[in-house]
């Protein structure tokens, strides 16, 4: 039977423990603002060593997600997604403030928001009475005073209150539940409350393509350009053909787009570069055409130009490749089997 | 031979390479321009939370593409400095992260150490050897006797030159990041505005671009004021010779000035066309080669690093896990850590 992991470095303590159970048996708290980013993975390691433990034997990580100091939140978390990422384990999420709370009844948690603001909540056991928010301290105090019967949980020294004192490990490790689980571990991201800035972003990476990409490559490709390459036509660019690279555009691990172009001497040709409808304006696009113009300088001899042709209907794509310094240099008559004309477009790659 | 998994997060890129031996067996990059566009600018909270969400994607796509697992990996690398502090933290947090389940060795490069062994990538070294480091953070130049030997010999007193052309081209209405832009309206234009060549006063390898910058906002200002139109092609010229113009008079005297058999370009502004140009004609039978590095090495990226890493790993210079970020780590203090 494996252990939890709990960490919390929300605020300006430094906390780690090992639970087994939900029950916590070996715990690191101390004091360490702005030392943090040095410390925590030390005493992760020396915790794990002084328990006679490999990290095999680690099966989850229940981690504090903010909102406290941001810096502080990004190192606890940083570490517990790079640990539940690479082992393949759950990772739990708990809000900083939630963690605080007293064992039974109804607790204020706060933490110091900094500017004369304070992070508040209320909860009475699992369940939000307020949700977290930001309030003024003069808000906060006004309301710790209409409730002398609630606990008062957190470092709230900077308010002149005094506080019970809170086990955030002994939470951290109650908590590590499925309501509190993030199934895609790279989603997990801080809660930060203030100043929140795109909350659509997607976190997008392109690679070389793969095989088990191909059903969705297929998919994209018969919706987006209406293409009639079949799996054993891309099977073979992606895989046999000398002169062919295949990029693929992932969003959190899903295939959203794909590029396959040729390389022959001096130039580079765009077979199909295609993103899904639902992802296109957010520069993926983009992302994949810098992956081809990379590969185009790694080549030994020098890659001149990038070549490519458009339907001539397709006026979004020819804006694209503008954007792109690619210009229309010739109109290829009933290119496409349709009848349809292409415009053929050139971009330079020689600098200076 | 020795697989080394490399991590770099200085500013708006979240990276992840695997070498093999030197050989790239992965490189992929996150990049957050779309980001900062908004902004004219890298934010620097901003691209701290970027880092925070897409480090284990690109761990996964690095690993993937490299067809490896993390145990196969012998030894962390990761960027500690120089760059925006919030933002090497992350990077940090996951290489140490990872030395410590994999008890493998964590090895801290220097974010301009990478950005100088990226001509690696394109050619050999010969010493002695002089770096041109011009960057959105960095301007100096750097003198090299032997591999990771590095010495400044000159450096920015003020603004790096790449913060310069980010605020010109935000004052002449032209997206972020500014050098490609500024570079592009350049070629259409002509030197007509007369821009001060600014005096760094100090030595005579080093640079100040805090001046030329003023320079430039307030004669826009007062053209605009007495309601003169400014021509953006123009301006991007007259600017642009005289930042570029400045690094290239001082590398070339101080090139001949220290013997060097090499010039090597280096950070995000050895993109740019007109340096790139006017080095190339300023050496031509001088017996000095010029390396340029490929473009995908002029932003930042963590195959650099682990070109570097590579050679400390030979060397055996690891970090332990208390290992802290250095956002103004200096060149020349690179075993220091």
């Amino acid at each position: 039977m494996g252990v939890l992991l709990c960490l919390d470095t929300s605020d300006r303590y430094l906390s780690v423990g090992l639970a087994k159970d939900g029950q916590i048996f070996a715990a690191i708290s101390y004091e360490a603002w702005q030392k943090q980013s040095e410390s925590l993975v030390e005493e992760v390691q020396k915790i794990l060593v002084e328990n006679h433990l490999k990290r095999q034997d680690i099966c989850g990580v229940s981690v504090a997600k903010g909102p406290g100091s941001y810096t502080g939140v990004r190192i606890a978390l940083s570490v517990a997604k790079t640990i539940a990422f690479s082992l393949q384990i759950p990772l739990y999420l708990s809000s900083s403030l939630e963690i605080l709370r007293a064992k039974e009844g109804t607790s204020i948690c706060l933490v110091n928001a900094r500017g004369k603001r304070s992070y508040f909540a209320v909860y009475e056991q699992g369940k939000a009475l307020v949700e977290d928010c930001i309030k003024t301290n003069e808000e906060v105090l006004f309301y710790v005073a209409a409730h002398p019967e609630y606990h008062l949980c957190g470092d709230v020294g900077y308010l002149g209150l005094e506080s019970e004192e809170s086990d955030v490990l002994s939470i951290l490790a109650k908590d590590a539940d499925e309501a509190h689980r993030i199934g895609n571990v790279h989603a997990a991201r801080p809660v930060y409350l203030k100043d929140d800035y795109d909350k659509d972003r997607l976190r997008t990476v392109v690679r070389k393509a793969m095989i088990s990409d191909l059903p969705r490559i297929l998919e994209i490709g018969k919706a987006s350009l209406h293409s009639t390459y079949s799996e054993k036509d891309l099977y073979f660019d992606m895989q046999e053909n000398p002169i062919a690279y295949f990029y693929t555009a992932l969003v959190d691990g899903y295939v959203v787009g794909y590029l396959d172009f040729f390389v022959t001497f001096n130039s580079a040709t765009i077979v199909q570069i295609a993103v899904d409808e639902a992802y296109r304006k957010k520069g993926i696009g983009n992302l994949l055409l810098g992956a081809m113009i990379r590969e185009c300088e790694a080549q030994g001899e020098p890659v001149e130009f990038l070549t490519l042709e458009v339907r001539k209907s397709n006026e979004n794509a020819q804006r694209f490749y503008k954007k792109h310094k690619f210009a229309p240099v010739t109109v290829k008559k009933a290119y496409y089997d349709d009848g349809e004309d292409a415009v053929y477009m050139v971009r330079s790659l020689i600098h200076g | 031979m020795a697989k080394i998994l490399a991590i770099e997060s200085s500013c708006d890129e979240t990276a992840v390479a695997i070498v093999d031996d030197g050989k790239l067996l992965s490189n992929i990059v996150a990049t957050q321009i779309s980001v900062h566009e908004k902004f004219g600018g890298v934010m620097p909270e901003i691209a701290s939370r970027l880092h925070a969400e897409n480090i284990t994607v690109c761990l996964e796509e690095a690993l993937t593409e490299a067809k490896l697992t993390l145990e196969d990996i012998d030894a962390f690398a990761v960027t500690r400095g120089p760059g925006l502090i919030g933002c090497l933290h992350v990077g940090l947090q996951a290489a140490k992260t990872l030395a410590m389940l994999y008890e493998k060795p964590l090895i801290p490069v220097h974010h301009l150490a990478g950005h100088i062994y990226a001509n690696e990538y394109v050619g050999d070294f010969k010493f002695p050897m002089l770096c041109i480091v011009v960057s959105g953070g960095n301007t100096e130049l750097v003198l090299m006797r032997d591999h990771m030997d590095f010495e400044i010999i000159g450096e920015t007193k003020d603004d790096a030159i790449g913060e310069c052309y980010d605020k010109v081209a935000r004052v002449l209405g032209l997206p972020y990041p500014g050098g490609l832009p500024i570079d592009l309206a350049a070629k259409q234009g002509q030197h007509v505005y007369d821009l001060p060549v600014p005096d760094a006063g100090a030595g005579p390898c080093d640079f100040s671009y805090s001046g030329l910058k003023t320079a430039v906002i307030n004669l826009v200002n007062s053209l605009r004021m007495k309601g003169e139109e400014v021509s953006v092609p123009d301006m991007a010229r007259s600017f642009q010779d005289v930042a570029v113009g400045m690094v290239v008079d001082k590398s070339i005297r101080a090139a001949y000035e220290h013997h060097v058999k090499q010039i090597v370009l280096a950070g995000g502004v050895s993109a740019n066309s007109y340096l790139r140009e006017q080095m190339g004609k300023k050496l031509e039978g001088s017996g000095i080669e010029l390396i340029i590095p490929p473009l995908w090495c002029t932003t930042d990226n963590a195959a650099m690093i682990a070109k570097v890493a590579a050679r400390l790993y030979e060397q055996k210079i690891f970090a332990p896990l208390s290992l802290g970020v250095d956002p103004n780590w200096k060149i020349d203090h690179w075993k220091e850590f």
